[in-house]
């Protein structure tokens, strides 16, 4: 292999090290939306070319009452909240204004129910990779709280299709 | 409507133990009434033959397929969870047929043509399982194929940002080697028990 340049590894890390510190306000606010709220299980369905949306789900617990009401995502153009409902085999997704979630109350946005919804997706998702969420949640005293969350981005069905 | 009935008559039937019966009367018959897996509806008049455009810009109709075993799946490119989940467990329900695959034909009909184009359909459908075809038709073909297979649609107001979405009958649908539609299969269905189905109409 080609011997690494040492000028450019040094450019890399000058930008790492913007990048970073860029990162510092972020992390530092992530620190007291994580001590408010708590995300686990957050996951991406797998899309294929041509597939211009993708789905996130996750779970969330908060120790205060709090509405998510946006959900951004580098993944994509723009991201919006859906309800999903299937009555009679007919499926009908609805965009969600906001989301609640209630003190030690477990919100779960999964397959079937309220999701977000990754509108216009850069390029596909791949199994494996993972996608950067920033939900921003509107507090009782009206303030806002952001939560970064890495999604996992997982195969399209339960069982991995193999060979692909 | 139509499909409610009769899985409501069979159940009947089966509660009241006039089963049995008519079994006895005609056990051929009866018995190939009730060994699927998901709704029989054979001679209801659901669904009929059409002519879309397939994503390679070929004209298709049903019949072309006539000695397949066809499974349509009705649904939209844009839709995240729904129609990519079906289409996935459509391509591992064709890879646990192995060999007898050859003999099925999956056929995903777009009721979104305006965004589906045949150059999103062609990346989309071969995606899932490359022998898939995607079709599609101007509004008022696929209103009529639509209606005849009684698959609802309804495309949402766009909102802010121009996305929207399209309700949409989120079923499977079985026509046998003779082009006939013979099963229905709706939410809750299963790899195992599409398998199942597509193998006893292969094997007829």
């Amino acid at each position: 292999m080609k011997a690494v340049n040492p000028f450019r590894n040094r450019y890399a890390s000058a930008i790492l090290l913007m990048v970073c510190q860029l990162l510092v306000p972020l992390a530092s606010s992530a620190e007291t939306g994580d001590a408010v709220v708590q995300i686990r299980d957050a996951w991406v369905r797998e899309t294929v070319p041509g597939q211009s949306t993708g789905v996130a789900y996750m779970r969330i617990r908060s120790k205060e009452s709090l509405e998510l009401i946006e959900v951004k995502s580098t993944a994509s153009k723009t991201a919006e909240l859906h309800r999903m409902s299937m009555k009679d085999d007919v499926m009908r997704m609805r965009e969600a204004r906001a989301v609640a979630v209630s003190p030690d109350r477990e919100v779960e946005l999964g397959p079937n129910g309220t999701h977000v919804m990754l509108v216009d997706l850069k390029r596909p998702l791949k199994a494996g990779d993972s996608v950067v969420l920033n939900l921003s949640f509107r507090r009782a005293n009206g303030g806002k709280l952001i939560v970064p969350v890495r999604a996992v981005v997982k195969s399209m069905a339960e069982e991995p299709m193999h060979g692909h | 409507m139509v499909i409610e009935s009769r899985r409501d008559l069979l159940r009947i039937l089966a509660a009241i133990g006039a089963l049995p019966v008519v079994a006895s009367c005609g056990r051929k018959s009866a018995a190939a009434t009730v060994k699927f897996e998901y709704t029989d509806i054979t001679g209801l008049g659901i669904g009929s033959d059409f002519r879309l455009i397939d994503h390679h810009g070929r004209q298709r109709t049903l019949a072309d397929f006539r000695g397949k075993v066809v499974a349509i799946f009705f649904g939209y490119t844009h839709c995240p969870d729904m129609c990519p989940t079906a289409l996935a467990e459509l391509a591992q329900a064709l890879k646990q047929l192995g060999r007898e695959s050859d003999d099925v034909q999956v056929l995903f009909i777009t009721v979104d043509p305006e965004r589906d184009t045949q150059k999103v359909l062609a990346q989309y459908t071969p995606a899932f399982e490359p022998r898939f075809l995607g079709l599609y038709g101007d509004a008022s073909t696929t209103s009529a194929i639509a209606a005849s297979f009684k698959v609802f649609f309804a495309a949402q107001r766009p909102n802010a940002s121009g996305n929207y979405t399209v309700d949409h009958t989120a079923a499977v649908y079985l026509i046998d080697r003779r082009g006939r539609p013979r099963l229905y299969l709706g939410g809750g269905r299963t790899v195992s028990g599409m398998v199942h189905d597509i193998k006893l109409l292969l094997d007829e």
